[in-house]
């Protein structure tokens, strides 16, 4: 039965979510072979975000059942404050599973994602949003110029030429280093994507004072939570795999997909990039008053006083 | 960068989400004063949710920021396979705020939710879901008879006098140890309870076969998903209230509201029921202390003290 009144009832207000979410799905299911680094990879990533995304967000983290270090060291790096939305599943749903959960469950206007193989440098935030606020139609953003297939890319590619030429150029614009960090990511050798980088074109856009390349990647993005609504829920068959249905959905709402013109971001895959700084953040801190308050014997005397209050005041004799 | 291939690319199905999600809130600041026992009813919720799945369900609980020792039962819980879907908040968002977000991440047809203190008994499931397959356009079904508010029952009486006298009653049709049962567990005296019980209005249907009662409370209920589409996000301001914003939303919508025949889910409030746990829990104050404690002076004083040291461990959670 109940017994008094809920003390919360009497509190008028509560948090209210970021304008933006930041969402990251992670699956580790064992330290050793392709994942042996794959911990200290993750922690590089969310380690990022929280130093450069700033206070205006809210990170929710998707674990699609890791192995038992991996969700310990999530559940203390949410204790610690780093990530706001902390989701464990006992089971691995897929990455486009997670995406289902985490897009429908995300109260930002903005929704970005990120693979948990991500690093993220200072100024990634707020470039991608300059793109999605000056551009029309704007449906993902990526914090790095690639190179991605024309056919996802159609009504990008349509609108753009649609512009002047002072809008939209093609040709070869990516910097050599920037595009080679991205494919040595990926596994790439140099000949290869020597061979790639050569034989291939950009596509530039410059409007309102932004300069922006045609494209984007599912690894990581930035899209309107509104955008995600219509697209979202997907098909959810393998763990990996299938993400392209995402971009052809969003390239079939006739909206743009563009990356931003300096590489934002970084894919590490499952080694740590030399520029890791494995110390990470320091632990959120209490001031002096929510420390004594929590020291074990205060804590103990103050909620008995607490109790012993409530049973002669709201107790009913049972 | 990215050495080897993730095996996880060659695994070729993920698992799916059940047809049903159950949802769960929980906020348990501390455990103290109101929230004494709130550990073992959160318990008593998750596991007659666990132990009376009649039906295959995953079971997502959603907590707004409890304290250490409530994160730590559930993320037993969690271990332990009791629960498929376990979100951890850095901050109290509200039980609206939890319900944008559940009902979101949700991937079932059906959704149930309910508050973390009430019990679960067998059949729930199956009951309150048929309903759904012998009512048309049914929006949210409570798996115990309750009597609600006209306002939020029009559209079911509306659609329920049309059946004809057949198949539409009114009247005192509820029993009073049912009506006794929920009334006490919201701390209502008998006498208090007798006189809205004898005064009050039932409403039972009957279609395809199957009866229920008119009426339906957001502390626990069925709805499809498609129908909290279209009602949720709902704003949140409080960390409790505003609730009544779903049923008017639901009944406003056009679908009926309703209630199983049989008391299947039992409002435990902050104590779990002798009928659940048989022994006196408490003793009673002592007469001396009581006329101590009712003095204005020492209660405005101790009063004073226990909001104080709500707030200290209310809004610092461990």
């Amino acid at each position: 039965m109940r017994v008094g009144q809920n003390p919360a009832k009497f509190v008028n207000k509560v948090a209210q979510p970021a304008d933006v979410t930041i969402t990251v799905v992670n699956f580790i299911p064992f330290l050793s072979g392709f994942y042996e680094q794959s911990l200290e990879v993750l922690k590089g990533c969310l380690n990022s975000i929280h130093e450069t995304a700033g206070p205006g967000c809210d990170l929710m983290v998707f674990d699609n059942h890791s192995g038992d270090v991996v969700r310990e060291y999530l559940v203390n790096t949410f204790e610690q404050g780093i990530i706001q939305y902390l989701v464990l599943s006992d089971e691995n749903i897929g990455k486009i599973g997670a995406w289902n959960a985490m897009f429908g469950a995300a109260q930002g206007k903005i929704v970005v994602f990120s693979d948990s193989d991500i690093y993220f440098r200072p100024g990634w935030l707020a470039e991608s949003m300059n793109l999605m606020n000056s551009f029309p139609n704007v449906g993902m953003v990526t914090a790095r110029p690639l190179r991605t297939p024309d056919q996802f890319s159609k009504a990008t590619l349509l609108w753009g030429r649609q512009q002047s030429q002072e809008v939209f150029q093609e040709g070869t614009f990516l910097e050599w280093d920037t595009y080679l960090e991205h494919t040595d990511s990926i596994g790439m050798t140099r000949e290869e994507a020597r061979k790639q980088y050569t034989s291939g074109r950009d596509y530039l856009f410059t409007y309102e004072g932004h300069r922006a390349y045609a494209g984007a990647a599912h690894f990581q993005f930035m899209a309107r939570k509104e955008v995600l609504g219509k697209i979202m829920p997907l098909p959810s068959e393998k763990p990996m795999r299938g993400e392209r249905i995402f971009d052809v959905a969003v390239d079939s709402l006739g909206l743009l997909r563009l990356c931003t013109d300096r590489p934002y971001v970084l894919h590490m895959g499952n080694r740590l990039p030399p520029e890791f700084n494995p110390a990470g953040p320091a632990h959120k801190s209490r001031n002096l008053w929510n420390r004594f308050a929590h020291l074990p014997g205060i804590r103990h005397v103050l909620l008995w006083i607490y109790n012993r209050i409530f049973q002669i005041y709201f107790q009913e004799v049972v | 960068m990215r050495v080897g291939q993730n095996p996880a690319k060659f695994v070729n199905s993920v698992a799916q989400p059940a047809s049903i999600t159950a949802t769960v809130v929980s906020c348990i600041p501390f455990l103290s004063g109101f929230y004494e026992q709130n550990l073992e009813v959160l318990r008593s919720c998750i596991y007659s949710l666990h132990e009376n799945r009649d039906r295959p369900f995953d079971l997502m609980v959603f907590d707004n920021h409890s304290c250490l020792e409530v994160r730590s039962f559930l993320l037993e819980s969690f271990n332990q396979g009791v629960i498929q879907y376990l979100v951890l908040s850095g901050t109290n968002i509200g039980k609206i705020g939890a319900w944008n977000f559940m009902f979101g991440a949700a991937q079932g047809i059906y959704i149930a939710f309910c508050d973390s203190d009430v019990y679960f008994r067998p059949g729930w499931l199956s009951a309150s879901l048929e309903l759904f397959d012998n009512f048309p356009n049914v929006g949210m079904v409570t798996g115990r008879p309750t009597r609600t508010p006209a306002e939020y029952i029009s559209t079911t009486l509306a659609w329920g006098k049309n059946l004809g006298e057949a198949n539409y009653q009114e009247g005192n049709l509820l029993d009073w140890d049912t009506n006794l049962e929920h009334t006490r567990s919201l701390g209502i005296s008998d006498e208090k309870a007798w006189e809205e019980f004898s005064t009050g209005m039932d409403y039972r249907l009957t279609n395809r076969g199957k009866s229920a009662f008119i009426g339906a409370s957001h502390f626990q209920f069925i709805a499809r998903k498609e129908v909290l589409e279209k009602v949720f996000p709902l704003k949140s301001e409080k960390p409790m209230r505003g609730e009544p914003a779903l049923d008017k939303a639901v009944n406003d919508l056009g679908y009926l509201r309703l209630s199983t025949n049989d008391p299947y889910v039992l409002h435990m409030g902050n104590r779990v029921p002798d009928s659940i746990l048989p022994s006196k829990l408490y003793n009673a104050p002592k007469p001396w202390l009581r006329s101590l404690a009712n003095n204005p002076v020492i209660r405005s004083i101790l009063m004073r003290v226990f909001g104080v040291i709500f707030h200290i461990y209310f809004n610092n959670i461990d």
